[in-house]
């Protein structure tokens, strides 16, 4: 086979691979604090699509400019989503927590479907939709690209920001041993609103991206947050690192069986990594 | 300092606490002994604000404190070395320590702090960067006073220092205590070794099932011959 092909896949197994793997990083947050998975992940990324396109459709503002409103915005969605959601709920089970975000998700799915309709929407023409480059005959989609390196610098971002500041260190004492945490003075409501804040913000880096060269219509988060789900769970659950890698090995694996097999089959091949890492290693590929 | 008023306290509905009442006076070591399950561990987490009183009140510096947050209890002065130490594990040491310094914002402070902990726990220096999870029990123990010290309390509380300690190990925690009250901190430690620490302590109270039986000094306390006998097995 052509190696020039083979390379390419990989360039674009690997971009694509980023950006699942910050999707997937802001569930592991979510996760790694609480101990619960946030059905609605896919929803908020769907949302973050839409605000982009909108901004962009209405008033014209380019989606690489609103993607920091873009961002914001999810902030509060995730961190208003624990507020009014989940923290009601903390006094019981923690699925119960659970199924109100399976919920909220089914929630915003149709309320978008009810205001905007099924319809797909394309951004075809802004600063980097649609435009590519090439580096020793191998090419390069920009809007991937770009997506790929600020999805990057993000996740290193949260990287830092959770083993160099002070809350990341009450972030992780909190993900430890909650009771505890509370008795060094740290306010652990206070750590979750902004840990599902974050999370949720991290769908809106990718969201924001994603606008640029991915349709947009109320059912974009299903798939995504069935992939972030497995991705968490290849990495080994609450492991970042684990699902940082994990996001690029799905991303490799969609591109390259979609290439190969059909691209009806490249999430087929990633349920199928899924189960039998799962099986092999019930603790994720880096999970110890 | 610290006056306990009254306080009962239920687990669901299960009564624990009923109709406690203490007093801790500035710089002071205080002792509630009883045995497992009298409810010594739910007095200090009543305190802290993780569990709260359904009567009563607790007052902290002339202070309402019942129906205070941990974090806002932590603040104003009050550490608790909580049972069974609780290091975060998974954290180096250092971190532990700074945790501990997590109500302080003057990190200048919280620096010297860390040296004073260093030098009255030297083995902590000495393994600041290693993991919780590679100390020793005895080590253990030193971080977790050390920690609850790294907040600059007025009132330290510690729920049983010494469980799992080899004698000579609780004999140095007792003695760490000791010097720590000395340095002019408030100390409320519950227990469950009667005579070790009856011995040292200011006022002691005796804790059966959920209501204080009996007060008085130390000393009183283990030569009281009811106590001696019905209560201390001696
Ligand atoms: N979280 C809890 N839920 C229900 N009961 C509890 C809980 N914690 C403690 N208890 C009960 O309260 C009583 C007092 O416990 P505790 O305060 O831990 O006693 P001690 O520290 O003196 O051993 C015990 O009977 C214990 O079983
Ligand atoms: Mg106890």
């Amino acid at each position: 086979m052509d190696l020039t092909i083979f390379l390419q896949l990989i360039i674009s197994g690997l971009l694509i691979g980023f950006v699942f793997s910050l999707i997937a990083v802001g569930l592991s947050l979510i996760w790694g604090v609480m101990d619960i998975l946030n059905f609605a992940h896919g929803e908020f990324l769907m949302l973050a699509m839409f605000t982009s396109f909108f901004l962009f459709a209405q008033l014209g503002i380019d989606p690489l400019y609103s993607l920091p409103i873009v961002v914001i915005v999810l902030y509060f969605i995730g961190a208003g989503t624990y507020r009014f959601v989940i923290k009601p709920l903390l006094g019981y089970t923690v699925l119960i927590a659970l199924l109100a975000t399976f919920g909220l998700s089914i929630l915003i799915r149709n309320l978008v479907l009810f205001f905007v309709g099924p319809n797909y929407r394309v951004i075809n023409e802004s600063i980097l939709a649609g435009k590519t480059f090439s580096i020793g005959g191998l090419y390069f989609s920009v809007p991937q690209s770009v997506a790929a390196l600020l999805c990057i610098l993000v996740t290193y971002g949260i990287y830092l920001l959770l083993t160099k500041s002070k809350f990341g260190r009450a972030l992780r004492a909190t993900s430890l041993d909650k009771d505890t945490a509370m008795l060094m003075g740290i306010n652990t409501n206070r750590i979750f609103e902004i840990t599902f804040g974050i999370g949720a913000a991290c769908v809106g880096v990718a969201g924001g991206l994603l606008v640029n060269f991915y349709a947009v219509f109320p059912e974009v988060g299903l798939n995504f947050t069935v992939l972030a789900f497995v991705i968490v769970a290849l990495g080994g659950f609450g492991n970042n690192g684990g699902a940082f890698l994990a996001g690029i090995l799905v991303g490799l694996v969609t591109t390259m069986g979609g290439f190969f097999i059909g691209p009806e089959y490249k999430y087929t091949l990633v349920f199928l990594l899924y189960l039998v890492v799962i099986t092999i290693r019930p603790k994720g590929l880096f999970g110890w | 300092m610290l006056k306990v008023k009254g306080i009962s306290v239920r687990y669901d509905i299960i009564p624990v606490l009923e109709d406690v009442s203490f007093s801790v006076q500035e710089g002071q070591f205080v002792a509630i002994v009883g045995s497992n399950g009298a409810g010594k561990s739910t007095i200090l987490r009543t305190i802290s604000g993780l569990v709260h009183p359904f009567q009563g009140s607790i007052d902290f510096l002339d202070e309402p404190i019942q129906a205070a947050k941990p974090y806002e209890i932590v603040a104003k002065g009050i550490s608790h070395v909580p049972e069974g130490r609780r290091i975060f594990d998974k954290m180096t040491i250092r971190e532990n320590l700074l945790i501990g310094a997590h109500t302080k914002d003057n990190q200048a402070e919280v620096r010297n702090t860390l040296q004073e902990m260093f030098e009255l726990f030297p083995i902590l220096k000495e393994r600041q960067n290693k993991k919780g999870e590679t100390l020793s029990g005895g080590e253990r123990q030193q971080l977790a006073i050390a920690r609850g010290l790294m907040a600059k309390p007025k009132l330290l509380m510690l729920d049983e220092p010494s469980l799992g300690l080899s004698p000579i190990l609780s004999k140095k925690v007792i003695q760490a205590c000791e010097e720590i009250r000395r340095s002019g901190t408030t100390i409320l430690m519950v227990e469950q070794k009667v005579t070790e620490i009856l011995k040292l302590v200011d006022q002691g109270y005796v804790l059966q099932r959920g209501k204080i039986i009996r007060e008085g000094k130390g000393s009183e306390l283990l030569a009281s011959d009811t106590i001696r006998k019905a209560y201390l097995g001696l």
